[in-house]
Formats: structure tokens, sequence, C-alpha cells
């Protein structure tokens, strides 16, 4: 495995790194692109990227783990452009570059956070795009979002506060904190509200198409959550779980949960956990060549 | 703004070269030491502002990240203070044999510090050292440390790993944790530099603490407070930055020009 510091893009202003595999024999494999956890820089979070990019390489793939514009090293693009057009843009060259230097023709997104929002919205334009690894990830339908939005609070209060409710330490932190007296009037307010004034399905047929269009095209997805504080596996249950159901054909995206850790998946054996499951289905889904 | 890995082949660190901006080049150079594990991620994007402020007032900086850490080679299981100071040697050399330059600083944050200042002490050959919030007692940062992760972890409905070998999701191991339990940069045997500029955030017993130390020593020290709160839990803003390389450059002018 080695790895190398690469400028590339726009007036070579993108910083990235490149891990690539001790031999070329599995030249077929899809290309990987991790992308930026948010504002957390090429590495991840807890360096979770460098580790995840390793086992990768090792696994015989052409990693490149990069910083959008703006992030880490990159530097910042002034063009006042929509930032989510300019990741897209960014992903582009990204893949360019390794199509031209690594020979590789299709590739894989890897993102967390807001870099899964940037994999899904790349798959959903680009067909280069063999595969999608979206790692708590909160990407809504455009339509529909505050209906949306009062869904997933209801489902993460009743998560959250099913969990601590014979816990001493939140009930000190209840009384202790009049922050939480607040959460505590939204989340009855969010509970009453969906019986007042809640829609027909209408707001879960966007993503539904969505979901549909990558299933057309054949684009291979991996779903993988974390349930502790974060939302976004209310928000897989709130919106995703359906829509994926409701799919016409066989595709079926893989989904895991991974309880009791956070939303960066802190807790090494968390970190452990999410490269397998990572590792193993990137193995399973695009199998090496035997040698 | 230039990258490179560099260093033993077989341990090969990464590293940014931030190339002096300014017709007027100072002969000093700055080598920054990152904090160890979370909170190289906090102080990450304060480096390259200051890095990249630094430069343009005519200040060759070195960037880097230490074995096991960033975008290094190696793996956190196989750090220790040995190898993270042994790290900061190699990019002294590296900045200052590559340059050409006669004089080398060190900045060093939170752990960063206690590293900048061990390294001062064993090698003689550091002309400055510039502390931002440096650890001054090994003993009290891990208590804190485990604390700050003890509750972190229960915030975020998390389940408890062993947290002597996992310290906010870094692979701590026992001669690393008793290194660092050791440590505490009011003792050294030698002087780490004859100036050091010490920038904090809180006024708290420490500075106080290194005040008193190092004029003992006859160092000479300058203080500056820039206020903020607990830069070392969070991403600090670009201000602090910016205010923090203002103090330096006009230190290292009053100091070493």
């Amino acid at each position: 495995m080695k790895e190398k510091a690469i400028l590339f893009g726009k007036n070579g202003s993108l910083v990235g790194i490149v891990t690539e595999p001790e031999s070329h024999n599995n030249d077929h494999l899809p290309g990987i692109i991790l992308l930026n956890a948010f504002l957390i820089h090429r590495v991840g979070p807890r360096r979770l990227y460098v580790k995840m990019a390793r086992q990768l390489a090792r696994n015989g793939h052409t990693v490149l783990r990069f910083d959008f514009s703006g992030i880490g090293d990159s530097l910042v693009e002034n063009d006042c452009s929509d930032s989510n057009e300019r990741n897209l843009q960014e992903i582009r060259e990204a893949m360019e570059w390794l199509r031209s230097r690594a020979n590789v023709s299709k590739f894989i997104l890897i993102g967390l956070c807001g870099g899964a929002h940037a994999a899904f919205r790349s798959a959903c334009v680009d067909d280069h795009i063999a595969g999608v690894v979206l790692i708590d990830g909160f990407f809504f339908p455009s339509e529909g979002h505050n209906q949306l939005g009062s869904q997933v609070s209801n489902l993460y209060f009743k998560r959250v506060f099913k969990t601590r409710l014979f816990e001493w330490s939140a009930w000190q932190e209840l009384l202790s904190n009049p922050q939480t007296y607040l959460s505590a009037i939204r989340y009855i307010i969010n509970a009453a509200r969906p019986r007042i004034s809640e829609k027909p399905q209408s707001e879960k047929k966007p993503m539904q198409m969505v979901w549909q269009k990558l299933a057309d095209r054949g684009i291979e997805s991996f779903l993988i959550y974390s349930e502790g504080r974060s939302k976004a596996i209310d928000v897989y249950h709130a919106i995703h779980e359906k829509a994926l159901n409701a799919i016409v054909g066989t595709y079926k995206p893989s989904v895991e949960i991974i309880p009791n850790t956070d939303h960066v998946f802190t807790p090494r054996w968390s970190q452990e956990r999410l490269i397998n499951l990572v590792c193993l289905w990137i193995s399973d889904t695009w199998p090496r060549t035997q040698v | 703004m230039e990258l490179f890995y560099f260093g033993d082949p077989a341990k090969q660190l990464f590293g940014v070269y931030h190339a002096s901006q300014s017709q007027q080049k100072s002969s000093i150079g700055l080598v920054m030491c990152y904090p160890i594990w979370h909170e190289y991620h906090y102080y990450h994007r304060a480096y390259i502002i200051l890095a990249k402020a630094l430069s343009l007032a005519g200040i060759d900086v070195l960037r880097f990240d230490y074995y096991g850490s960033g975008d290094s080679s190696g793996d956190d299981s196989e750090c220790s203070m040995t190898q993270w100071c042994r790290d900061i040697s190699t990019a002294v050399k590296e900045l200052k044999y590559g340059c050409g330059l006669k004089k080398i600083c060190l900045l060093g944050s939170r752990f960063g510090g206690s590293l900048a200042m061990r390294v001062g002490s064993e090698s003689g050959e550091i002309d400055g050292i510039v502390l931002w919030d440096p650890v001054v007692g090994g003993r009290e940062y891990l208590r804190d440390l485990r604390r700050n992760y003890h509750k972190f972890l229960r915030f975020q409905l998390a389940k408890q790993p062993d947290m002597k070998c996992d310290v906010f999701g870094y692979n701590v191991t026992e001669p690393v944790y008793n290194e660092i339990e050791s440590t505490n940069i009011l003792e050294f045997r030698q002087k780490p530099a004859d100036n050091v500029l010490l920038i904090e955030s809180m006024l708290t017993k420490h500075g106080k603490q290194l005040a008193n130390c190092m004029h003992s020593s006859n160092i000479c020290l300058s203080c500056k407070h820039v206020p903020d709160n607990e830069p070392w839990n969070r991403d600090s803003g670009p201000a602090t930055s910016v205010q923090v390389s203002k103090h330096i450059n006009t230190w290292i002018a009053e100091v070493f020009r």
C-alpha cells in the first residue's frame, strides 16, 4: 500500500491523498472516493477515513480522500456558486483525476454525514458511479420538508426519552437544565401535531422516485446508521425505509444499524465495526480477481 | 503551500510547507506541533490559518502530522512520546536544512506544547517556543480527558468502552498512558529555549506556575491572553487564530529580528 499527496481540480486548488494497492492485479475494481464528513478534513473523524482507505487499498482498491474547497488544505473558491453544485463539480474532478492517473473507470463514493449527502446527490446525476456507501446521512426531499421534519423529531424524542427514562443522570440533567424542559414541551407538541395536521402520503413520493431512478440505473447502495443521539436514523425510518420498500423490482439496498454509538462513530469498537461492514460489503459486491 | 512526505522511509511523516511570502524573509522558521488525539482535529483549521498568516509575514512554516496521526503513516497503536518527539526533531531538521534557516521556533498547542518543551530541553537547539494553552500536568490532562469522554459518551447514548485504552476513539496504549501521566512541563533538566511566548485562552493557575518556573530558569517569557472558551473542546473560530498569529508575529519580530 502506497500513499501520496496530490493537488488537482481547477488551478490545482484541491488537496487529496491517494492510497494505492501494492499490486494492480485488480484494475477492474472501482476506485473509491471518500467525501468530507461535514467540515472535518480528509482524515475523517477520529482518523476513520485513513483507516478505511488503507483497509480498502489492502483489498485492491485505489482510494482518494480529498478536501472539498474551503475545507482542510483545499483553497476557498470565491466564485459564489452554490456549495452543493460546487461539491458535485469537485467530485467529478476527483473522478477525472483517478480516471486519468489510476486507470479507474467506475467509482464508489463513501461519505459520512454531509459526505453522504454529497455522495447521494452525485450518484443521482453521474453515470460513472457504481455504488454509494451512505453513513449516517441526512438527506431530505426538498418538498414536504416541514412535515417530515416534525415526523423525524417525533421519532427522535420518542427514542431518546425511551432510552434514558430509567437513567438517574438523565433526570438530573432534566431538572438542572431549563433547556431540557423546552425539549420536552417541544416533543409533546410534536407528538400531538401529526394527529391534527398529518397529510396523506404525498411527501414520500419524491424520495421514492429518486431511489427508483438509482435502482433503474443499477447503482449499488449501502446505508449505515448509528443508533445514538444522531437523528439520521430517524430520517431513515421516517423517509427512506418506506421509499425503499416501495421500489419496483428486485433492487434492495443494504442497510445496517450500529446501536450504542454516536454520529461520528467515536468509540473504537464502533469504528472497527463500521470499517469491517464497509469493506465486507464492497468486497462482496465487487469481488477481487483470484490470482 | 507544498505537500510532501518526509523522514524515515519506513515511518513517513506528512508535512505541509508554507514558504515565506514576503520579500523581507525572516531567518527564523516555525515548526508547528499539533495537539494529540481528538484535539488535533479542533486545532487543524486554526493551524492552517496561522501558517498562512505567518508565511505572509515572511516566516517559513512547516506543519506536519506525527507518526500514526493525520495523514502520516502508521497507526495510533504505534505511538509513543519518544516517537512524537523524534518526529518533531525530524521536522525541525527538514525545515532548518531544507530552507537554510539559522533559527527555529516551535509552536505547540495543548500536548503539542508539552512535546515542544521536551524537544527543546533534550536537543538544546530550539531558539524559541510558542506555547498555546499548553498541557502542564499529564495526570490532570488524562483525568479531564477521561471525564469529558465519559460525559460525551453518556450524552451521545453510546456504549462505554474500556476508558483507559480508548480516549475519544484513539488507541492509547499502556506505555503512552503512563508516559503522559508522568509528564510535567514545569520540570525540565535543561532550558528548552531562551525565549518563550505563552498564549492563554483562559487565565489559569498554570500561567502563573509557568511564569515562575521560567523566571527561575532565566527564560525570557512573554504572556498573551487571547480570550476563548476551551478551544481544545471545539473548533476555535478564525478570529482567535488571526489574533494568535499577530501575537506570534510581533513576538518573533521583537525577539529575533
